[in-house]
């Protein structure tokens, strides 16, 4: 096997596979972060009627977890000393209805503003806080880490499927003394590549358990890679590698390496 | 064997090299093509392995009709032919056991088989003790002569040799030619030689087809 060769063909594929990883890391993180601070998230409905979930998730479609009535007793309670006994009876008469909502997902900030303003134009409810300056930042900052991956994810798939398929037409061409003969014989043109086909094989599974081991390694090493604050966050959410997510590596880099020799085989033939 | 109705050969849109060719060859037949340079000669011999395709007419090569063959009989038809060229046509990367053990292997042969098959050639062409070698350590006579070896090594039904002996000492060309007339004699393999010239006592009758202004006529 030219060692150039296939050193050409497991590089950009570790590349790609390695990004794979981090997109995957940071959606893990970015997932379990959102689960963690969105069991502490709610909204405050003020509302001049009882609401009933039910009612609320037919107006409003909103997927709410959970909607809690604040006892109108214990928001009285702090007055009862304070106000007098006429002012108090008053109050107990008009005090509208409060609740707090739990969502079934953290909202985005755009999601958020949508939410307030349908709760908002439901009937009787007279007030929305859903406390959208808190939003959190390091949350903010995970999305943005999440885009800029997933963009970069993207380019260097692209990137490397160009530069695969460079790397098979040059190996063609290098070769096409050989196919031709082969051809000539009666040979197919998947006989005459099965040294490129075995170099895509041997890449992919040396380039994806290479890149899950260095995985493994940053995994268990992120307290000399991260700064103390980061790392409180992603040793926290980092859940470990699940099976299907290892396999997912061997998969996509074994697909990457096909549809790329492949795809030029299948030129050729058609030639 | 091979059967021509009619063929009319040549490039794109260019005049026809081969023109209204109409010949028969039979099995265990020994058929000498020749002509002067240009002639068409190779061009012939190309299109029985659809190395060339047909403008107008009908060719049967081993029962295969090569007016619009398609990929699958392509395959079937050249892994039944085997073919001497006059460049060699070795694959450079491969030693010479692995360059006779070709067809074999293509015609899905298994390694020891292909292995043992190739070292009995190499003894018939002289060789045997270059099975590792590579082509480019062997001589032009040689490395023709492990080209004969590899278009015998699945015992073919046809052979088409294009000038086998052309820029060879006489040695290997007495080798080859040995090689090609027992493989008609003993063996029964029909075979049809390209050359500018028919060799002096060729002790064997043959059949000779010449080309002149891209008519074939036997003589």
């Amino acid at each position: 096997m030219n060692l150039r060769r296939f050193i050409s063909f497991t590089i950009p594929l570790i590349v790609v596979l390695f990004t794979y990883t981090m997109y995957l890391s940071i959606n893990k993180i970015v997932t379990s972060y959102e689960n963690t601070i969105n069991n502490d998230y709610s909204i405050v409905l003020v509302s001049s009627t009882p609401l009933i979930k039910s009612t609320l998730v037919s107006n409003s479609k909103i997927d709410i977890k959970s909607i809690n009535h604040l006892k109108r007793e214990d928001i009285l309670k702090n007055f009862k000393n304070d106000v007098s006994e006429g002012t108090y009876k008053l109050l107990e008469k008009k005090l509208p209805y409060f609740y707090t909502i739990n969502l079934e997902n953290f909202p985005t900030s755009s999601k958020l503003k949508e939410i307030k303003y349908t709760l908002e134009h439901i009937k009787g409810i007279k007030k929305v806080e859903t406390f959208s300056k808190n939003h959190d930042n390091v949350y903010s900052l995970f999305l943005l880490i999440k885009t800029v991956v997933t963009i970069l994810f993207i380019c260097i798939i692209i990137f490397t499927f160009l530069l695969m398929i460079n790397n098979v037409k040059i190996w063609f061409f290098e070769h096409s003394n050989r196919l031709t003969i082969i051809k000539l014989h009666g040979g197919s043109i998947y006989y005459g590549a099965k040294p490129i086909i075995n170099i895509a094989i041997i890449s992919s599974i040396i380039s994806s358990i290479f890149v899950i081991l260095v995985v493994y390694f940053l995994k268990e090493n992120l307290a000399q890679l991260l700064k103390p604050e980061l790392l409180s966050v992603v040793s926290k959410n980092l859940t470990p590698f699940t099976n299907l997510e290892i396999a997912s590596v061997f998969i996509i880099s074994l697909v990457i390496s096909f549809i790329t020799v492949f795809g030029i085989l299948l030129k050729h033939r058609l030639k | 064997m091979i059967l021509a109705n009619n063929i009319c050969l040549g490039y794109d849109n260019k005049k026809n090299i081969i023109q209204n060719a109409k010949f028969k060859i039979n099995n265990k037949d020994f058929v000498f093509i020749t002509g002067s340079s240009g002639s068409g000669k190779s061009t012939l011999l190309k299109s029985f392995y659809s190395d060339i395709k047909l403008k107008s007419g009908t060719l049967l090569v081993n029962k295969f009709d090569l007016k619009n063959i398609q990929n699958m009989q392509l395959k079937k038809l050249r892994k039944s032919i085997g073919i001497v060229y006059q460049d060699y046509k070795l694959i450079k990367e491969y030693t010479v056991e692995e360059n006779i053990m070709l067809p074999l292997k293509i015609n899905g042969y298994s390694d020891k088989l292909s292995r043992n098959q190739a070292h009995k050639l190499l003894k018939h062409v002289k060789l045997p003790n270059k099975a590792k070698c590579y082509p480019d350590e062997l001589s032009g006579g040689e490395q023709q002569r492990v080209g004969v070896a590899r278009a015998l090594s699945h015992n073919p039904q046809l052979i088409l040799a294009d000038e086998p002996t052309g820029n060879l000492d006489d040695y290997s060309a007495d080798v080859i030619w040995n090689l090609l007339k027992k493989a008609n004699e003993q063996l029964g393999i029909a075979v049809v030689v390209v050359t500018h010239r028919i060799p002096d006592n060729f002790g064997l009758s043959f059949r000779k087809f010449s080309i002149s202004a891209g008519e074939v006529y036997e003589s």
